[in-house]
């Protein structure tokens, strides 16, 4: 073992160094970049494994029939509307409750300990919370909006329409997100200097202007990197769709990851699957790009 | 007594308000959820859904821990991540390590690399791994749901790790070496050490992340390797109404990541904020 040491100590400090990242690499390659390749090829072909035959070059076959695919497209538009859901609402709550918690006050890390609690649980377990709430027979929403007179009887909300049943799966993730948000943006509040605030106090600005002209134009870096973690996760949407509905009744809550999913798992259409796989991942590089740029062209302005 | 201004009571009337009532939010969901997980069925299929405190019981997790399926998906999720979340901890600790302190040719692709797994949608990468695995019999076996798990936690493990090692000023490695320590060893016995808080906060978050995934044991094992999140997700859907049931798998899945993140909260505030990039 000693030679081994000391034969280790005589190579290049880089190659040592490589050879540190090798397992890594290893993993990274063998499982990740190769299988992407793969993919490629496969979404190039019609290959469906429940049929005895191997995958089948297709060209932009898969592509092109997706496109076309009003149950894709459909998809996608419920993906983009859930997004917008997300973000508006974890950064609204998630940068408000950050402000409110940028202060000292008693039971402020007790606060924050209780708030971690739906950062921590399984997103299946958020599901499950979640659709006993909803629940269209017996679900407390219900009985609440009833008490308050609302709504004058029993609805099974995700069979009303596609707007109102990803409203509410929005409201549940919103519900796992927010922690997560506001812990983000708290942290970055916290590396704000302190003679700004004073002097715009000086100047005479209130607390809004304050926020719109000092914390916002500080924050923008902060504010990209949520926007893309949460972009990200809502494109990603799946573990609430598998408990709360399966993208049910009908197609009402089919959104583009599920149905990906769907097409490869359930009617194992690997090639169309993976050729889906490939247009939701050139959607959210897109997205980070514009993101991006809107931020560089934010600090030239 | 300090006097303040209409205004300012105002202002804190409000902040408190929102605090309570954002509180209000996070919690009652979490506490409906625990309540009615110890009532009867009787009490939970009316509407509006009945709290007796006369009729609290355990019969709904009793039945849970005699379940064999049950048993079954706890025991696999603690032996496929307990032992990803290790080895997946040595392979980033040495990557990490070799990353904050060498120089060598590739290393902004290999960053990149790193980068594009943690981003990338895990569905792009399940399927071809699918049929990989496929190949090779690993579909419904530990390694290959350890493997796939590794995929996934090392590069986000790197970079949470990185941070850590780079932090630990290069004299103390560099006197090390002086004294005679070998590479290996002052990374076993210099950089290991010093970097054990970090090692910790990163070996909570590869746990609680595996723990809380559906996708992946979804895809890459299906009947005898069913993890505990695809246990607990069979009483989702649209139409299951096995609420009492429902509710008590939640609070015994939950409850192992709930438990991680309390008690180790002052590590993962701080990694949190480190980690920003964690998808």
């Amino acid at each position: 073992l000693r030679f081994l040491f000391n034969k280790l100590d005589r190579i290049k400090e880089g190659h040592f160094g490589l050879l540190l990242l090798s397992p890594a690499m290893l993993i990274v390659m063998a499982l990740g970049g190769f299988p992407i390749l793969y993919s490629l090829y496969l979404s190039f072909t019609k290959y469906i494994l429940s049929h005895p035959r191997g995958p089948e070059f297709v060209g932009l076959a898969n592509y092109v029939a997706l496109l076309h695919n009003p149950a894709f497209l459909n998809s996608l538009w419920k993906t983009a509307y859930f997004s917008a859901i997300l973000i508006i609402g974890s950064t609204t709550l998630g940068l408000s409750l950050a402000i409110a918690l940028n202060r000292n006050f008693k039971g402020k890390a007790l606060y924050i300990t209780l708030l971690l609690i739906p950062w921590a649980i399984p997103k299946v377990v958020n599901g499950l919370i979640w659709k006993w709430i909803f629940d269209g027979n017996y679900g407390i929403l219900n009985a609440v909006l009833l008490k308050l007179g609302i709504i004058d009887h029993y609805i099974f909300w995700f069979g009303e329409s596609p707007i109102i049943g990803i409203l509410l799966i929005g409201l549940a993730s919103v519900w796992k997100n927010v922690p997560f948000v506001t812990i983000f943006y708290l942290a970055a509040l916290q590396t704000l200097p302190h003679d700004l605030y004073d002097a715009a106090t000086v100047d005479g600005a209130n607390a809004l202007q304050q926020f719109l002209y000092v914390t916002v134009p500080q924050l923008r870096h902060t504010f990209v990197i949520v926007f893309i973690l949460q972009t990200t996760w809502a494109v990603k949407l799946f573990d609430l769709i598998q408990v709360l509905t399966k993208g049910g009744p009908g197609d009402k809550t089919m959104v583009a990851y599920y149905y990906v999913y769907r097409q490869a798992f359930s009617y194992l259409n690997i090639g169309y699957g993976a050729a889906g796989a490939y247009i939701i991942t050139l959607i959210i590089i897109l997205f980070i790009v514009l993101y991006y740029k809107s931020f560089k062209m934010g600090a030239v302005g | 007594m300090k006097v303040y201004s209409r205004r300012k009571v105002i202002s804190i009337f409000v902040t408190y308000a929102f605090l309570g009532g954002m509180l209000l939010f996070i919690l009652s969901p979490i506490i409906w959820t625990l309540i009615t997980s110890f009532q009867p069925s009787s009490n939970l299929m009316v509407a509006p859904p009945r709290i007796e405190f006369s009729q609290v019981n355990l019969s709904f997790y009793q039945q849970l821990v005699h379940d064999p399926q049950f048993r079954k998906a706890l025991a696999n999720s603690l032996i496929v991540i307990t032992t990803s979340t290790v080895i997946g901890l040595f392979f980033a600790a040495l990557g990490a390590y070799s990353i904050a302190r060498y120089r060598f040719k590739g290393k902004v692709t290999i960053l990149f690399a790193l980068f594009s797994i943690q981003l990338a949608p895990a569905l792009a990468l399940l399927i071809p791994l699918f049929i990989i695995m496929r190949g090779f019999g690993l579909i419904d076996t530990y390694p290959g749901l350890i493997l796939t798990f590794l995929l996934f936690q090392v590069p986000v493990s790197i970079w949470l790790l990185r941070g850590f090692f780079h932090s630990i000023p290069a004299e103390l490695y560099d006197a090390a070496m002086i004294d005679g320590c070998s590479r290996l060893a002052t990374f076993f016995k210099i950089a290991l050490p010093l970097a054990a808080p970090g090692l910790g906060a990163t070996a909570i978050y590869m746990f609680i992340g595996g723990w809380n995934d559906l996708l992946i044991p979804l895809t890459i094992s299906i009947y005898r390797r069913t993890m505990l999140t695809v246990y607990a997700s069979s009483f989702g859907g649209l139409y299951n109404i096995n609420y009492g049931a429902a509710t008590a798998v939640a609070v015994l899945s939950g409850l192992p990541t709930i438990l991680l993140a309390v008690t180790f909260r002052k590590f993962l505030v701080r990694g949190l904020m480190a980690g920003a990039v964690k998808g």
